[in-house]
């Protein structure tokens, strides 16, 4: 039996991603908690520790929807995204340490469960400036507990990655949830205007990043192909790849990429099999196509990964006449090995 | 390497100089990011208001139980001059949960007790927070039980305020009023800590509490809940027994505030 999903693998990159992490967070909670007592001596600790918590994890998620647009506005932002899962479990992780202490603090040692309390304790449903907040967060802890538990490349590859995918998009389900969490718990009861500014400046970056994002990709998808002949299309020329790059082209609602390597032309699906990264921006590297989000590795002869592993995407078929690259716009099932075309000019 | 310019692997052991350089650069702006940020959030936040809860520090305090309509214990005024009553009702909660401390002195209206208690106080307001199995009735070995409360009755009033719980209020939440702190009002309440109405002279710094209860004198719990937390106005009759002011109203009459002036 071949590998079912690849195993992590500690190395010195991950190492140091991890302890910056646990750094950054040590210190905001640290900086935080100081500076909440240095100017409010009549602060305590449980409240500081609750908000403390609370903010570093949304701040936190902010980082972590910025890095899907910035890594396709710009390639350098790459190395933040191969370990987004580690960011995600220390978000849920501080996440759950706000609301296990808010449970306590505020519905514990009382009359009632404390997570019945959480749901009922305010009963204002029918009014928005008074609306259960609480509400809004445990909708939100509980979509972050889904992703945490299931982030896991074991999860991706035993739920199947379209599943997988859909869970995970809800983290946008969850960042719009705590936004609300905010805006009628916290910022009804602080005094300060700028406190609203923040959480809406945060929120305006998030969905300007996305948007700036998206539109790179749909000017990339209404590129026209140059001319059309018995069901083949003409591309580009075989020099404006980028050797060992790619070039991606948008077909048919498909991405297909097409790369250059070794004076010979290739075109594979544009999605990885992995968590749907785009090939197309990645790069041959010993003879294999490396997907930029998290490496993994497939031939362009055939869309295989290189033995023990088994992921295939689709292949498409190419010619390279008088130095124009030429596609067959239909796609081949995953695996099907093509003939790489050599460039003949 | 050559052939790979700065394409970055994440299995690999490493990374190339210049993206190194690069992820420095974002990290260095991150922390400096996040720094800012937990300065800003921790300056911005609503001044705490100065209650005290002596925390751990449990100490031993002779009285007269009152249990209605709401558990005190009756002490001398401490250090008081002809200007202050000269005797205390301090309102009771139970240590250490969520109650308030109806058990703790049931049977004992009247009698003097010795207890060990943890206090609780904000401005010249007090609540004593009862160590469970600490009441002793000690009858009139400290002297003579106190005379029945002097009451004062100040009237029909309409009052603004919040309703708040005592115990959290007076300084063991800090914030204990609010949206963010409605929820555990609410659960302090139900459970037996006492409601007061909170009232706000912001303009002269001043500020009153006062023990909700029903018009008949009863004590009120639950039916408080879709209230607490929130600006309201209740009209009532208020009296003061001792140095308690007590108000006496009906839920029913109660009237929300302006939507969204509900701070
Ligand atoms: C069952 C789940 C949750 C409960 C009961 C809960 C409860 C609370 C409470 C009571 C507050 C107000 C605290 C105060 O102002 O003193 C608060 C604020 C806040 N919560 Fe939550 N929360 C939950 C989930 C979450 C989650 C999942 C996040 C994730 C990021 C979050 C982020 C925040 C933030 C940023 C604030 C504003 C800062 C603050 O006042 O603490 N909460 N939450
Ligand atoms: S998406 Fe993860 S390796 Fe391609």
């Amino acid at each position: 039996m071949a590998h079912a999903y690849r195993a992590v693998q500690w190395n010195p990159q991950k190492r140091a991603y991890d302890a910056t992490l646990a750094a950054g967070i040590a210190l905001y909670l640290a900086l935080f908690v100081g500076a909440g007592f240095g100017l409010q001596p009549h602060a305590t600790l449980e409240t500081l520790l609750i908000r403390g918590f609370g903010t570093a994890a949304l701040l936190l998620l902010h980082g972590i929807l910025a890095i899907g647009p910035l890594c396709r506005l710009d390639r350098r932002f790459l190395p933040l995204l191969y370990n987004r899962r580690h960011l995600g479990v220390a978000m849920f992780a501080l996440a759950l340490a706000h609301a296990a202490f808010a449970t306590i603090q505020f519905h514990a040692l009382g009359d009632a469960d404390p997570l019945a309390s959480v749901l009922t304790a305010n009963p204002r449903l029918d009014s928005a400036s008074q609306f259960p907040f609480e509400l809004f967060g445990a909708f939100a802890l509980a979509v972050l507990f889904g992703m945490a538990a299931t982030s896991h490349d074991f999860w991706l590859a035993n739920l199947t990655p379209r599943v997988w995918k859909t869970l995970h998009m809800g983290v946008y389900a969850a960042y719009g949830a705590l936004v609300l969490h905010v805006a009628f718990g916290a910022l009804q009861a602080e005094a300060s205007p700028a406190l609203t500014g923040l959480v809406a400046l945060g929120f305006a970056g998030v969905v300007g990043l996305h948007l700036a994002a998206g539109a790179r990709e749909a000017r990339a998808d209404r590129q026209t192909v140059a001319a059309e002949r018995d069901g083949w299309i003409e591309l580009c020329h075989a020099h404006d790849i980028p050797e060992r790059r790619a070039r991606v082209f948008p077909i048919g609602g498909e991405r297909v990429a097409v790369f250059r390597f070794d004076g010979k032309v290739s075109a594979l699906s544009n999605v990885c099999k992995h968590q749907n990264g785009p090939l197309g921006e990645g790069r041959i590297v010993d003879g294999c196509v490396v997907c930029p989000w998290h490496g993994y590795q497939y031939r362009p002869e055939d869309g295989r990964s290189p033995a023990p592993f088994t992921d295939r995407v689709a292949t498409y078929r190419v010619r390279v006449v008088g130095g124009r690259v030429w596609l067959d716009p239909r796609a081949l099932p995953p695996g099907t090995p093509v003939e790489p075309a050599k460039i003949d000019v | 390497m050559s052939e790979r310019d700065d394409f970055y692997v994440g299995w690999e052991a490493s990374m190339s100089a210049a993206t190194r350089r690069f992820v420095r650069r974002v990290v260095v702006a991150a922390f400096a990011g996040a720094t800012a940020i937990a300065g800003a959030i921790a300056a911005l936040q609503a001044p705490f208001a100065a209650g005290v809860f002596e925390y751990g520090d449990e100490r031993e305090f002779v009285g007269v139980v009152r249990e209605t309509p709401a558990p005190q214990l009756v002490v001398s005024g401490p250090a008081c001059t002809e200007l202050c009553s000269a005797r205390s009702a301090w309102l009771l909660a139970r240590y250490g949960a969520k109650r308030g401390a109806a058990e703790l002195v049931r049977g004992l209206d009247g009698r003097v007790v010795r207890l060990r208690g943890v206090l609780v106080y904000r401005g010249d307001q007090t609540l004593l927070d009862v160590v469970p199995g600490s009441v002793q009735a000690i009858g009139d070995a400290a002297g003579a039980p106190a005379p029945p409360a002097v009451a004062v009755e100040l009237g029909e009033r309409r009052l603004r305020g919040e309703i708040v719980d005592a115990k959290c209020h007076f300084g063991v939440m800090r914030p204990g009023s609010g949206k963010t702190h409605r929820a555990c009002a609410a659960r302090c309440i139900a459970s037996g800590s006492p409601p007061l109405l909170w009232v706000r002279d912001a303009a002269r710094g001043r500020e009153l509490h006062l023990l909700l209860v029903g018009a008949d004198g009863r004590a009120l719990g639950r039916e408080l809940l879709p209230w607490v937390g929130e600006a309201i106005e209740v009209s009532g009759r208020v009296v003061r027994r001792d140095d308690l002011l007590v108000l006496h109203a009906e839920p029913a009459a109660f009237r929300r505030e302006a939507r969204w002036a509900a701070r």
